[in-house]
């Protein structure tokens, strides 16, 4: 169990600060690409323990999201859609869970339940987080075509990264 | 308070995320200006449709104040053309003279050009100044000439009509004739008794003389298509595709010669003696 915070903690740590550090200085000027945003940190809150309260995986969420909301200037949009996506979570959980079960004390990595379980979980839930930061970023429905945009093409490029952080690093906890 | 409990217990997940989505709405809304913008006004964005809307709509409402400005830009527009003309030709300390032509602008009332002797009425009159033997223009070219006027009407000879005789040049050459019409097509018109030692090209541009009081000089008429001497006299007969569709004028400028009344009795005077 102890073993399981550190990991969820460096976790934090890192994927936060690359989010900030490095992904968050690059933009585009060309039209299309303008929209581009990669967001990576969803991965911090996908990859909580499974098992974890759901009370607490929201109150986690928020934490995180606000953390992001700081140093993106925008108190409150990337804790509503990180909340979201805490809430969510377990219902993709339960409807995704093998037929063996889930281990108790574990989170869900690519590692242990598979490239193509992985691939469908972080599909879903990186789109909708993505879907529902920018319907709250636009704060409307007028600008619905603005929200799919931004939301399709930041989702490529922050699914790859994080599927290429998943071959890399390979995290067990 | 049981079932209270009972109910935190089973919904507590729900609440707390409730809560925390209403937390996060409450920064949002205080703390960012374009949310807050959108928020404090959430139908702006309608509204803004809705104005766009009815601004169309006034736009269309208006748009007889917007034509007669317009008209009246242009009779401001063709004033200053006819002043350029002569603008090299008038001795400065007299350049008075240079106003001597104003422009009036008139929609038409009626209008036939499938006739033998075709005419115009325009939809303004002697109040608004309009008296026979003014000059009428369109933005193609010129029309006709004003014959008679009642108070609100003015009744126009097209160019189109067997007596209309204009006096016309042919532009930067020395040819000079008379503008009649043959009855036949709508769209041509003939330049009589040009001197045949005058050379005149095919594609040469027709314009006022300004040998009359009807006309300044340098408005445009047509374009020569053919000139043919005519058999057995000493002149050109100069076929001239009109600029003006006789058809489709909406439109008409009058031209006020304020000098006309002076040139005319001087004239008189010569003749009488």
């Amino acid at each position: 169990m102890n073993k399981l915070l550190t990991a969820n903690f460096w976790r934090f740590g890192i994927v936060l600060s690359l989010q900030l550090m490095l992904l968050k200085q690059i933009s585009f000027d060309q039209s299309i690409l303008s929209y581009m945003q990669f967001l990576i940190y969803p991965v911090i809150i996908l990859m909580l323990p499974i098992k974890l309260d759901r009370t607490l995986s929201l109150l986690l969420a928020f934490i995180i999201g606000i953390s992001m909301d700081m140093f993106y200037d925008s108190p409150g949009v990337h804790a509503a859609a990180a909340v979201t996506t805490g809430y969510l979570r377990p219902f993709l959980l339960a409807w995704m869970e093998p037929y063996e079960g889930y281990n108790v004390r574990e989170s869900p990595t690519m590692e242990k339940l598979g490239f193509r379980w992985y691939a469908v979980y972080l599909a879903v839930l990186l789109f909708i987080h993505l879907l529902f930061y920018f319907s709250i970023e636009a704060f409307s429905f007028v600008f619905i075509g603005d929200i799919m945009s931004n939301t399709i093409i930041s989702f490529i490029p922050s699914y790859l990264i994080i599927i290429l952080g998943m071959f890399l690093f390979k995290p067990n906890n | 308070m049981y079932s209270l409990l009972q109910l935190v217990t089973r919904f507590g997940v729900h609440i707390v995320f409730l809560i925390l989505q209403i937390v996060c709405f409450y920064f949002i809304v205080s703390y960012n200006k374009n949310q807050k913008e959108i928020f404090i006004n959430s139908s702006n964005v309608y509204v803004g449709k809705i104005n766009a809307f009815t601004a169309e709509i006034r736009d269309f409402v208006n748009i007889g104040v917007i034509n007669d400005s317009l008209k009246r830009e242009n009779a401001t527009l063709i004033e200053n053309l006819i002043r350029i003309e002569y603008l090299n030709e008038i001795v400065p300390e007299y350049s008075d003279s240079l106003l001597r032509y104003r422009v009036i602008a008139s929609s038409v009332c009626n209008n036939t050009f499938h006739q033998k002797n075709n005419h115009i009425t325009l939809c303004k009159g002697s109040l608004e100044g309009i008296r026979s033997g003014m000059g009428v223009l369109s933005a193609s070219g010129i029309v006709g000439i004003v014959r008679n006027t009642s108070p609100h009407f003015a009744h126009v000879i097209s160019l189109l009509h067997s007596q209309t005789r204009i006096s016309c040049a042919v532009k930067s050459r020395n040819a000079y004739g008379s503008l009649v019409w043959d009855g036949k097509d709508p769209r041509y018109m003939t330049l009589e008794s040009v001197p045949k030692f005058e050379s005149v090209a095919i594609g040469d541009t027709v314009e006022t003389s300004g040998y009359s009081t009807v006309f300044p000089k340098g408005l445009l008429v047509g374009r020569v298509i053919d000139s043919k001497p005519k058999p057995g006299s000493n002149n050109y007969d100069i076929k001239v595709k009109l600029f003006s569709t006789p058809g489709n004028i909406k439109y008409a400028y009058v031209i006020q010669n304020f000098l006309a009344d002076e040139q005319n009795n001087l004239e008189k005077e010569i003749k009488n003696e």
